[in-house]
């Protein structure tokens, strides 16, 4: 149905191009306008046949896409040759040229498919047939007629470039499939590309050597011919300095013009360079090559093609080179290009010669292409590895670079350089970047010891891969608050700075997480760790990967930035690892903390993702073995609260990922001793209720630890108020003092704290009456209360949680007064009161508690309002009224959590 | 006991001069050989101008009467550097020393200056002198002069940085006579303008705190209230980053203060973490024994660690003076760290212990058997202790310290009747007025 209209509406417009003179444009216009929606409508139509017939969606790589409309455009020639319709083929020529483009930008060659070679010949036969025939040439349209002489110079022009593949074609137009042969091609272009390229814009003589297999002749000579242009009639020999310096300005002033192609100025410049005569002027012209060469690909989101990058590489250490070559050549921003023919010097001349540019900066250009391109390629792909392979290139660079400022005595700029090699090198683990240098080190020697290098670097390319997260955590923590400062100047603090900032350092902290569960630092890594995971969103965290979100639709614009911020795969950190790392040290810390707790009303939450997933994982009616991380944690988990530390040990043991630690056998040997301690105390909080006195050796042998360690452990939790007990030296036992308090006992002291709050209430009600200050020692009391509840208002934000928290002072007050001023029974006040307070309780504390629950910074300021009245009250009465005082602290708080409930 | 010595650690943060009596006292140590010490004698002196000290040190260490030719150089310069000094300050130093003259000073600078200038034609250069003939008089090893000079100038100074540094030679001074109060109250001075001064860099406010704490060791451990003063001193939070940044070593001395101090035990949770915190970078048997103690509740090795700290305790310079009494040479801070470790080990053992063997506890404590019943004996009786020995069995039974759920709920709610009742008295009071107000 598409191309029916389509075909309709082009015929539609052929005839009214043909009808009449005087609305011609108009007819044009049309004509654009009926093949746009043609377009659209093909388009369309064509995802729906897709959806509807075969119900597949097939999905198609950017290059798939771009030669499909390459080969479209081709069928569209066809069909307006059918038409002699020379306006619509002037059109879709300029349509073939641009798709040509795109397909040589993705596929970083200069090859032309065998799709636009095809086109080109079909439009080439046609041409010379409508020339030929003078009379249909006569009947024409005159914007048929104005089409057709311009197709006649541009196709000239045009074919030219492509001589050699049209007639390629033509010896052999029946070609088998046609994808087939492009993809053949494609793959040759990859390969070839360095020869391809190396040679048109051809550095000087020291390079050339490598550049001595010209099999394609077609290309080297279409390539060669503009350039050549330039001087037609002189050989290099004898072009002068002054024509060079002529030329130069003229390509620098067309730079940046609309319209000049950039890669032609490349090579024009490129060809300049040859023909420089002062070493001075071959460096001016070489940085302008270099230049033009980062102009090629002007978008901020996609990178670099990799071929231009590696022939910029190359021209830098040239310019490295000629400034090595000759001392007196001073390159510098400052210098005011060109002031009087400075470049004119010969290489003998004494003294400075100032060039205008700046290594460092093209070296920190070339860095970013560099993390851009890897940014852009699929981790997954050999693309990724050939361009990681770049790397020790890049590297070899920076060093040169680096000793080249050095000599100059420039600090800043040396700093600068040395900033960017250790963000190349930070992350690799030892080995890495042995590798690497050595690899580096053979590239910068010879071009002979290559295949040893390519050894090198296959090695290389994998262990980074592998290796990577293998962190040495401590430089990246060294890199970070280096990096930091010296980013950007810091009062422009731009979002995208900040974005780096957030990253670098919640990577530094994933680092040290790890460094520190290396080291057996539990509690540690676990703080370190679980502010990544406290909002489930790691991966963007850590900036490496989007996560998918439910709520809203990003917009492209977003999407872009977030794209731009990702870290390249290889310098990724194992989401795995660190999943287990956290996990395991939750688990480590949660299982005895929730043996300590089980009967407690104010449960410590350690670890809320680990407890949510034990949530999840307990809800489950049937568990199978595990697979993933959090499966084999849960089921260590699982046998740990039992106490059953064997099998705990060998299912965490039992993980994959330990692997990518590094040191596994030490790493598991400290799990397994922190397993048994905390076996040791979740066993000691279960059962220590139903025990008179437990034994040590028996102790000893349920948890395979040494007397020592069970003896320092029991005794820390004796210190520690979390076992009441005590040893019996002669018998080498532990004797329970049983203080749980029975139900009614503790019913009583809850009840005792009840009232508590109720009289604390009434003061407070009373005090907010009278305006404060009323009695001495309660004041301070209310005072305390009053911040704790502008500190549970206060988490609500802003003003408003303020007013609450004193509005619940003011409504507990207004009933306060109402019961004492009416006189009512006692017992009725009471009764009042109670009721009261819980209705406030509910209102301000209840809710900025549960609210407030969430953050554990929240939590420590609250439990330390919440305590410091009664600590400062009774202390010097020895450890258990402390203890008692400290219970206390907490009951009052779990009380006004009770207060909700009501 | 090398391994333990800090000299090395301490004497980079030391004047030169105060150097010297920590040498001596390795020397007295016998911990290096004699030809070290000397050597590191002369190599102090060379900076300094105590020249015929030096020449002395070279006789005796190379066993020669003959001296070498830069040292007589060397004297033969700072003579004649003296005999200049003293005339420029001739003037003021004559004006200083006449006390009629003196009594002209009145506590406002600017007029002093002024008067000066006026008077006795005695300007800013002549005071710069002084400056200097103080500083050489130091250098020359004549810390009294010194002293009264850097007195009397920083009455007449102006540049602050100059004051500064004639605190730091007051100081040196009086430490180095053993004015031991009037060394504290030059610390004191010193800390207040270290602290409220804003110093360009902290950096420098870093180092001069670090200088302030490592001469002040002097002091602390000569001077009676030197064990509190150290404590404060080194505890409030400024000091503590110091020594968490820049000088581990001196937890050592922290912490025996610490220990001796019976009174400042609440400082020990405190101390621990940071013992902790900077386990990495210093540890020595000082500070192992309070983790031992009290981080991994480890007395085995609390007791072997103990024993190291006696043998650290006599080696150092600040922790080892010793006294002698009629003819008994005592380490006083050895004995009473000695006995007050003793008893934090006790302490914490019984705290966690319901019954205990007499027999293993006066191992345990270096004692015989009645001995250490006599000594826990003493302990229950002076109220420190709740327990009873059970002498049949040889054992301590510590008195169970259970918690009363009555008593817990008594002390909850007695409190409450009373507040109760002021409440309603209050409420009555203040009714009363607003009724009588209204009647009015």
């Amino acid at each position: 149905m598409a191309s029916k209209f389509w075909g309709n509406s082009d015929s539609e417009s052929d005839e009214d191009s043909q009808l009449s003179d005087h609305d011609e444009d108009e007819v044009i216009i049309g004509g654009e306008e009926a093949e746009k929606i043609a377009d659209k409508y093909r388009i369309g139509g064509d995802s729906d046949s897709d959806e509807s017939d075969d119900q597949r969606r097939v999905v198609r790589s950017a290059k798939d896409k771009r030669f499909d409309e390459l080969a479209q455009t081709t069928v569209q020639i066809q069909n307006q040759i059918n038409i002699n319709d020379w306006v619509q083929l002037q059109e879709s020529f300029e349509r073939l040229n641009k798709q040509l483009e795109k397909v040589n930008r993705l596929t970083e060659s200069q090859v032309a498919p065998r799709v636009y070679i095809k086109g080109l010949v079909l439009l080439e036969d046609y041409l010379n047939q409508t020339l030929l025939n003078k009379e249909a040439k006569k009947k024409m349209s005159p914007s048929n007629a104005k089409a057709l002489n311009f197709m006649k110079q541009k196709l000239k022009k045009n074919n030219q470039l492509y001589q050699a593949d049209i007639e390629k074609f033509r010896a052999n137009p029946v070609s088998d499939v046609e994808s087939d042969s492009d993809d053949g091609e494609n793959a040759d272009d990859v390969f070839s590309d360095d020869d391809d390229d190396d040679l048109p814009e051809d550095r000087p003589e020291d390079l050339s050597d490598d550049a001595d297999n010209p099999d394609d002749g077609g290309d080297w000579t279409s390539a060669q011919k503009k350039p050549k242009e330039m001087f037609p009639k002189l050989d290099p020999g004898q072009i002068s300095w002054e024509m060079v310096d002529k030329k130069l300005k003229e390509i620098i002033v067309a730079r940046g013009r609309k319209g000049t192609d950039r890669a032609e100025q490349v090579e024009q410049l490129s060809y300049l360079a040859r023909c420089a005569k002062t070493p001075a002027q071959k460096l001016e012209v070489m940085v302008h090559v270099v230049s033009a060469q980062f102009d090629v690909n002007p978008s901020l989101s996609t990178h670099m093609p990799i071929a231009v990058w590696k022939k910029c590489v190359q021209n830098i250490l040239v310019i490295l080179d000629i400034l090595a070559q000759y001392p007196n050549i001073v390159m510098d921003e400052t210098s005011e290009p060109e002031v009087e023919n400075e470049t004119e010097k010969g290489a003998d001349h004494e003294g400075p010669i100032h060039v205008w540019g700046n290594v460092v900066a093209f070296l920190e250009r070339c860095d970013d292409e560099l993390f851009k391109s890897l940014q852009c390629i699929d981790p997954h792909t050999k693309d990724y590895v050939e361009r990681l392979r770049d790397e020790p290139l890049f590297m070899t660079l920076a060093q040169n670079v680096q000793q080249y400022v050095e000599r100059l005595g420039d600090m800043r700029a040396a700093a600068r350089v040395a900033l960017r090699r250790v963000e190349h090198v930070y992350y690799k683990p030892q080995e890495v970047y042995e590798a690497m240098r050595k690899l580096s080190e053979l590239q910068s020697r010879s071009g002979a010891a290559a295949e040893a290098g390519v050894e090198g670097e296959e090695e290389d390319g994998d262990v980074a891969m592998k290796g990577v997260t293998e962190t040495k955590g401590p430089a990246s923590f060294v890199v970070t608050p280096e990096i930091v400062p010296r980013r950007a100047s810091f009062p422009s603090v731009n979002r995208k700075l900040m974005d780096q900032l957030v990253t670098l350092i919640y990577k530094a902290m994933a680092q040290l997480g790890l460094c520190a569960f290396r080291e057996s630092l539990v509690m540690e890594a676990h703080n370190c760790l679980s502010e990544l995971y406290a909002g489930g969103r790691v991966k963007e965290l850590l900036a490496q990967g989007v996560q998918q979100s439910r709520w809203h639709e990003k917009n492209p614009e977003q999407e872009k930035l977030e794209r731009r911020r990702q870290m390249p795969f290889h310098m990724h950190i194992n989401l795995e690892l660190l999943e287990a790392v956290h996990l395991v040290t939750a688990m480590l810390l949660e299982v005895p903390n929730m043996a300590s707790s089980m009967h407690d009303m104010k449960r410590k939450v350690i670890s809320k993702p680990f407890r949510r997933l034990l949530d999840i994982n307990e809800k489950q009616t049937f568990t199978g073995p595990p697979e993933n991380v959090r499966d084999h944690v849960m089921a260590a988990t699982q046998a740990l609260s039992k106490g059953d530390w064997e099998k705990a040990v060998e299912v965490i043991q039992s993980m994959d990922v330990w692997k990518l630690l590094g040191k596994r056998e030490a790493i598991l040997q400290m799990l397994r001793g922190k397993m048994q301690e905390e076996a040791l105390r979740t066993y000691i909080f279960t059962y220590s209720p139903y025990f008179d006195s437990l034994s040590l050796d028996q102790l000893m042998t349920m948890f395979g630890l040494p007397e020592a360690q069970v003896h320092s452990i029991v005794s820390k939790m004796m210190i520690a108020e979390e076992l009441h007990a005590s040893w019996d030296q002669p018998t080498r036992c532990i004797v329970t003092h049983n203080v749980e308090p029975t139900r009614l006992q503790a019913l009583a002291s809850q009840f005792a704290e009840k009232l508590n709050v109720l009289v604390e209430s009434n003061e407070k009600a009373f005090d907010a009456r009278t305006g404060g200050g009323g009695l001495e020692g309660m004041g301070r009391r209310n005072r305390d209360t009053q911040d704790y509840a502008d500190a549970a208002g206060g988490r609500r934000g802003g003003d408003f949680g303020g007013g609450r928290g004193g509005n619940k002072g003011g409504r507990g007050g207004r009933g306060g007064r109402d019961n004492f001023g009416g006189g009512r029974g006692g017992r009725d006040n009471n009764q009042g009161g109670y009721n009261n307070y819980n209705r406030g309780g509910q209102g301000g504390g209840g809710r900025g508690y549960s609210s407030g629950y969430q953050s554990t910074r929240y939590q420590d300021a609250y439990s330390s309002v919440g305590r410091t009245p009664y600590q400062t009250g009774p202390t010097a009465a020895g450890i258990n009224r402390g203890q008692q005082a400290a219970d206390a602290g907490g009951r009052m708080v779990s009380l006004s959590r009770m207060g909700s409930r009501f | 006991m090398a391994q333990y010595d800090l000299t090395a650690a301490v004497a980079p943060f030391l004047d030169r001069h105060l150097v010297f009596p920590l040498l001596e006292f390795l020397q007295e140590n016998q911990l290096y050989s004699d030809d070290q010490i000397l050597k590191a004698k002369i190599e102090l002196l060379a900076k300094t101008n105590m020249v015929d000290y030096a020449m002395d040190i070279h006789k005796s260490l190379y066993h020669t009467e003959d001296v070498p030719q830069d040292m007589v150089d060397r004297r033969a310069e700072v003579v004649g550097r003296l005999k200049v000094l003293e005339e420029s300050a001739a003037p003021l130093i004559s004006f200083l020393q006449n006390p009629a003259l003196v009594q002209e000073l009145r506590s406002d600078q600017q007029y002093n200056l002024q008067m000066l200038q006026e008077r006795y034609q005695i300007g800013s250069d002549q005071i710069e002198a002084l400056y200097q003939y103080a500083k050489f008089q130091f250098e020359c090893g004549n810390y009294s002069g010194a002293s009264d000079y850097l007195y009397q100038y920083r009455t007449l100074c102006t540049n602050s940085e100059r004051s500064i540094s004639a605190l730091w030679g007051k100081l040196a001074c009086e430490i180095l006579m053993q004015n031991w109060d009037v060394a504290t109250e030059e610390v004191n001075r010193l800390k207040e303008t270290i602290d409220s001064k804003s110093f360009a860099s902290p950096l420098s406010q870093l180092q001069q705190r670090t200088w302030l704490m490592h001469w002040s060791l002097f002091i602390f451990f000569n001077h009676d209230n030197g064990k509190n003063g150290i404590i404060d001193l080194f505890f409030s939070e400024r000091y503590l980053n110091a020594i968490q940044t820049n000088a581990h070593h001196l937890l050592r001395y922290l912490v025996t203060a610490v220990i001796v101090n019976k009174r400042r035990r609440n400082v020990i949770k405190e101390l621990i973490k940071v013992i902790q915190q900077e386990r990495y970078t210093y540890s020595d048997p000082v500070t192992e024994f309070l983790e031992c103690l009290y981080v991994n509740y480890d007395f085995e090795g609390a007791q072997q660690k103990l024993r190291e700290c006696e043998e650290v305790i006599v080696s150092d310079f600040f922790l080892g003076k010793q006294l002698s009494e009629n003819g008994f040479v005592t380490i006083p801070l050895r004995d009473e760290f000695m006995e007050n470790a003793r008893l934090f080990i006790f302490e914490t053992y019984c705290r966690i212990h319901q019954c205990i063997d007499i027999g293993m506890l006066s191992q345990k404590l270096n004692m015989n058997y009645d001995d250490a019943a006599r000594w826990i004996a003493n302990l229950i009786r002076n109220a420190r202790l709740d327990a009873k020995i059970d002498s049949k069995m040889g054992t301590v039974v510590m008195g169970t310290q259970s918690p009363n759920i009555y008593e817990q709920i008594i002390e909850k709610t007695k409190v409450l009747g009373q507040r109760s009742y002021a409440l309603t008295s209050n409420l009555i009071l203040t009714s009363a007025a607003v009724t009588a107000s209204a009647a009015q």
